[in-house]
């Protein structure tokens, strides 16, 4: 390789890192724009300032804790799920992974107290309740309505058709 | 001479190439579902004032009374939920989430024992006075019963008894067992029924005598062995609210639930999602005292083996020491 051609080379070259050179400085810091993207993805966490689970969006959701430990679900359900700032879990809106029903529940510090559920068939009912007996019980479907107001444990009104 | 500058220069090229490449780590996150900062248990490894907490996040650390910091013990990979303190080897038994149940040296941190539990977790383990036996429910409904003397061997409830829930030892090595309204109290040494109580509240705490402090939702009943009846039952007044915006007290008329108890030689102590403490007279339900320094739902309480003070732990990581027979409180 005569002169010419190595100098033509390394110009080359030199023009060529001294590119990517600028271009490393210029792209260093990398703003990603999801804005609009859709982004697909198994679950979605969002905590608070002290690193506490406050909303979780996912598949499956986690078993719920208690007062220092963590009891059974029973069943795998997807959705969307609150928690407070002590970290308990205090209602969601999910699906079942199996029978196919679909809930809001509200709870209250130890226990659910809210439910509003649809099942598969188009039965849906809505219930609130306290820990005492006392629940009223609005339901529908294709096969009737119902309604029921539960005081201290006793059936005090109750339609059914 | 020439292939050589072209080797070089293509080495060159490819490591200037590969230094631009940019790669875009995303951090992968989990379902935990927990605060990290709850405690979830405390026990006693001294007489007074020195105690071990746990957390969700594996951590089991010791906290003193009087010092702001916790000394780390140990930091395990998984969920503590429950512990019980065995003096004689000095040693603690935690229940986790997936690791079963794990022997931890209390001096040094070392983890000297497993205990397999394959397909499910305890919320709450119990230990014999002698420290022989080991007991606890899992989330899928099973009682385990474990000979500590015999390496770890599982104890079999019979079969009528396998259908209730494992609640407790008592101060005889009874193990406790619930359901069907009633308590029972089985000799795993004789294979036999002690006792029965007709009883349908949750066991919170047993004492020495085998007086029981049981919870029913907001109310508390002290059952009272000698008498073979409930004593009295009785709640918490209000809910003490604290106003931030006022820094100050509102006194709520309204009662929330109980979470945990403790019974010493005069008192028992209840406490729960309101916050607060509250100090009764064991003899006659008479309430002495309101200890509201908590800032979060107590999630475990703990007698010293002296009798001369309580530990409390909440699920905002707060911890406080109680003199029984002063009124002096320390929150940390």
């Amino acid at each position: 390789m005569n002169n010419r051609n190595l100098i033509t080379l390394l110009s080359l070259n030199l023009l060529f890192t001294g590119f990517l050179g600028i271009n490393q400085y210029l792209n260093k810091n990398i703003d990603l724009d999801l804005s609009n993207k859709i982004i697909s993805v198994r679950g979605l966490v969002v905590t608070d300032s002290l690193g506490v689970e406050r909303v979780i969006i996912g598949s499956n959701l986690p078993d719920p804790q208690g007062h220092g430990f963590r009891f059974s679900r029973g069943s795998a359900v997807t959705g969307i799920m609150l928690y407070d700032s002590e970290g308990q879990e205090r209602g969601g809106y999910v699906t079942d992974n199996d029978y196919g029903n679909i809930f809001l529940t509200l709870d209250s510090k130890t226990s659910q107290r809210g439910l509003f559920i649809a099942e598969p068939q188009g039965a849906t009912t809505l219930q609130v309740w306290g820990n005492n007996g006392n629940k009223i019980s609005i339901g529908a479907s294709d096969e009737g309505i119902q309604f029921d107001i539960f005081e201290d444990g006793l059936k005090k009104i109750t339609y059914e058709q | 001479m020439n292939n050589r500058k072209y080797i070089i220069f293509s080495i060159a090229l490819i490591l200037v190439l590969s230094g631009c490449d940019r790669k875009i780590n995303i951090i992968e996150g989990s379902f935990t579902a927990i605060n990290p900062l709850s405690y979830t248990d405390v026990v006693y490894t001294s007489d007074r004032d020195t105690v071990l907490i746990s957390t969700f996040n594996g951590r089991i650390a010791e906290r003193v009374n009087g010092r702001s910091k916790e000394r780390l013990l140990i930091r395990l990979s998984d969920e503590v939920y429950s512990m019980v303190f065995e003096p004689k080897s000095h040693s603690i038994y935690a229940s986790t989430l997936k690791s079963g149940i794990i022997k931890i040296d209390a001096d040094n941190g070392q983890i000297t024992d497993t205990i397999p539990l394959r397909t499910s977790w305890i919320s709450d383990l119990h230990i014999s006075k002698n420290g022989g036996i080991l007991v606890g429910r899992s989330a899928d409904r099973k009682n385990y019963l474990w000979d500590l003397r015999n390496k770890n061997a599982l104890i079999a409830l019979p079969e009528s008894l396998s259908v209730l829930s494992a609640a407790g030892i008592d101060e005889a090595g009874h193990v406790i067992l619930k359901g069907n309204g009633k308590y029972i109290f089985w000799d795993p040494q004789k294979k036999s029924i002690e006792k029965e109580i007709t009883l349908t509240e949750k066991l919170a705490c047993i004492d020495e005598l085998g007086n029981m402090l049981l919870f029913s939702d907001k109310e508390f009943h002290l059952y009272n062995a000698f008498a073979d009846s409930v004593s009295f039952r009785n709640r918490h007044s209000d809910w003490p609210y604290y106003l931030k915006e006022q820094d100050t007290i509102v006194r709520i008329p309204l009662q929330l639930s109980l979470t945990v108890g403790q019974l010493t030689d005069e008192y028992i102590f209840t406490s729960g999602v309101d916050r607060s403490i509250r100090k009764w007279s064991k003899f006659d339900g008479q309430h002495l005292k309101d200890i509201i320094e908590h800032k979060a739902t107590i999630s475990a309480i703990a007698c010293s083996p002296d009798q001369s003070q309580i530990v409390s732990v909440d699920l905002k990581g707060g911890i406080l020491f109680s003199d029984i027979n002063d009124k002096a409180v320390d929150l940390e």
